[in-house]
């Protein structure tokens, strides 16, 4: 049940990341909402349901950019499953530590999916100063918001 | 029930590593894949299980672009619009432009040509703001006049831009004279809009003389074209046996002008004394609407 939850959220990040965040890109910056919500519910979830969701919407995003099939897919299951070691139920997690956590979520999914498309070590450098720090200070922005409006009201439930 | 149980217990166990392998495996096979066998991925999945996500991607995307394309033609248009506008313009200029040429030809003195740029807001309308100033060497007291005939002088001037005081403003008076008799007169406004000639009583003015600057007041050449007599017998019944009234109707109908001409004529020297020595004394209402030599105020 967790899962098709899940799988509803990130069909919706889907979707307003094609749509809406085009709206508010500054050039190529632009953030990334599937991965805060994958983060968001691998933290809520653990590692199974951020594992299966991560592979799941990989895949989607992977099906329109044939060249490079199975590295989204591959990113977002590592992100999902490491963030889902951190499991919200089993640890106590401040939301400071969780926009930490999705900072270097986002770093691991880029170097993931950097080495699964065989970028080379200067590329790979280049896409993730040029590119990569300032989509990921756009999306701690966006996640702080996330998990301030979504996570923290759900986490003071008794 | 028990394949089942054992089932999920192997994807979930020890922190779902299990499941973490069966995944990479996936992965490794999707990337091990050869385009073609991706290609095929592509189409299976896009055509099966995605179909209903692609809808409402492709939807939104669809009334985002449309969106835009009707802001773009909507700009487009307005373009168009200006650009149409401006052509007609251009159209319709063309006309008076050679009328206008002919006439700077013909009256042999130096003219200028410059489009009118604003009017007196007020009620009577008896200023214009002209595109030509002291840059043009266009100064105060200057004639302005159309193809047509006279229609008032430049009463300030700017460096990019004058005023025109029109010959209907209540505080113009102009010296004629009629082209058949010969006898001169002053003409000024007579009710809003329209004008009024003083003749001597003993002048001979008929309705359908041609009324002509007569050269004095300084300001005004001799023989440009103001208007016609249309009807006599106005004025206060105390002034009739010393001046005769008549009403006068312009050749150029204010209202219908766009672009003017400015005579580039310097004033007499009489008019500077004039307004010399009017600033220097005090104000006297009588003597101001006196005004012996007319057109200049």
């Amino acid at each position: 049940m967790n899962f098709v939850k899940s799988l509803s959220f990130l069909i919706i990040a889907l979707i307003l990341q094609q749509t809406v965040v085009k709206l508010i890109s500054i050039g190529n910056i632009r953030p990334d909402l599937v991965l805060v919500v994958l983060v968001a519910i691998s933290l809520r979830y653990g590692t199974v349901v951020g594992l299966f969701s991560g592979l799941f919407i990989g895949i989607i995003q992977d099906v329109y950019a044939i060249e490079t099939l199975g590295a989204n897919a591959l990113a977002k299951c590592l992100v999902g499953y490491f963030t889902g070691l951190f499991d919200e139920k089993v640890l106590k997690i401040m939301p400071a530590t969780k926009i930490f956590f999705l900072g270097i979520a986002f770093f691991l999914h880029d170097l993931v999916y950097g080495f699964a498309v065989n970028l080379s070590w200067p590329v790979l450098a280049e896409a993730l100063l040029r590119y990569s720090i300032p989509s990921a200070i756009y999306t701690l922005l966006l996640g702080a918001l996330v998990f301030y409006f979504l996570i923290a009201p759900a986490r003071t439930e008794p | 029930m028990n394949f089942v149980y054992w089932f999920i217990r192997l994807f979930t166990a020890a922190k779902g590593v299990a499941s973490l392998l069966i995944c990479l495996l996936f992965c490794a096979v999707l990337l091990s894949m050869q385009p073609t066998e991706k290609r095929i991925f592509h189409e299976v999945v896009i055509t099966t299980f995605l179909w209903p996500v692609q809808a409402i991607l492709s939807r939104v995307n669809r009334t985002v672009l449309v969106s835009r394309e009707n802001e773009m033609l909507k700009r487009q248009n307005m373009t168009l619009r200006v650009e149409n506008d401006f052509l007609r313009q251009s159209i319709s200029l063309q006309p008076r432009s050679q009328e206008l040429n002919a006439f700077q030809e013909s009256i042999g003195f130096s003219l200028k040509l410059g489009q009118i740029s604003g009017q007196d807001p007020g009620r009577y309308g008896t200023a214009w703001v002209i595109d030509l100033g002291e840059k043009d060497s266009v100064f105060v007291n200057m004639p302005v006049l159309t193809p047509k005939g006279v229609v008032g002088k430049i009463s300030k001037g700017f460096h990019s831009h004058s005023l025109v005081q029109l010959i209907t403003d209540p505080n113009f008076k102009l010296s004629i004279m009629c082209q058949s008799s010969r006898f001169k007169g002053i003409l000024e406004s007579w009710k809003v809009g329209e004008l009024a000639a003083q003749f001597p009583v003993e002048a001979q003015v008929v309705v359908g003389d041609t009324l002509v600057t007569s050269g004095m007041g300084g300001v005004f050449p001799k023989g440009l074209l103001v208007g016609v007599v249309t009807e006599g017998g106005l004025g206060t019944a105390d002034m009739a046996d010393i001046v005769q009234t008549v009403r006068v109707k312009p050749f150029q109908n204010p209202h219908l002008v766009e672009e003017v001409f400015v005579l580039k004529r310097q004033p007499s020297w009489i008019v500077g004394k004039m307004e010399a020595d009017m600033q220097t004394s005090v104000p006297d209402s009588s003597r101001l609407n006196a005004d012996p030599l007319g057109g200049v105020r």
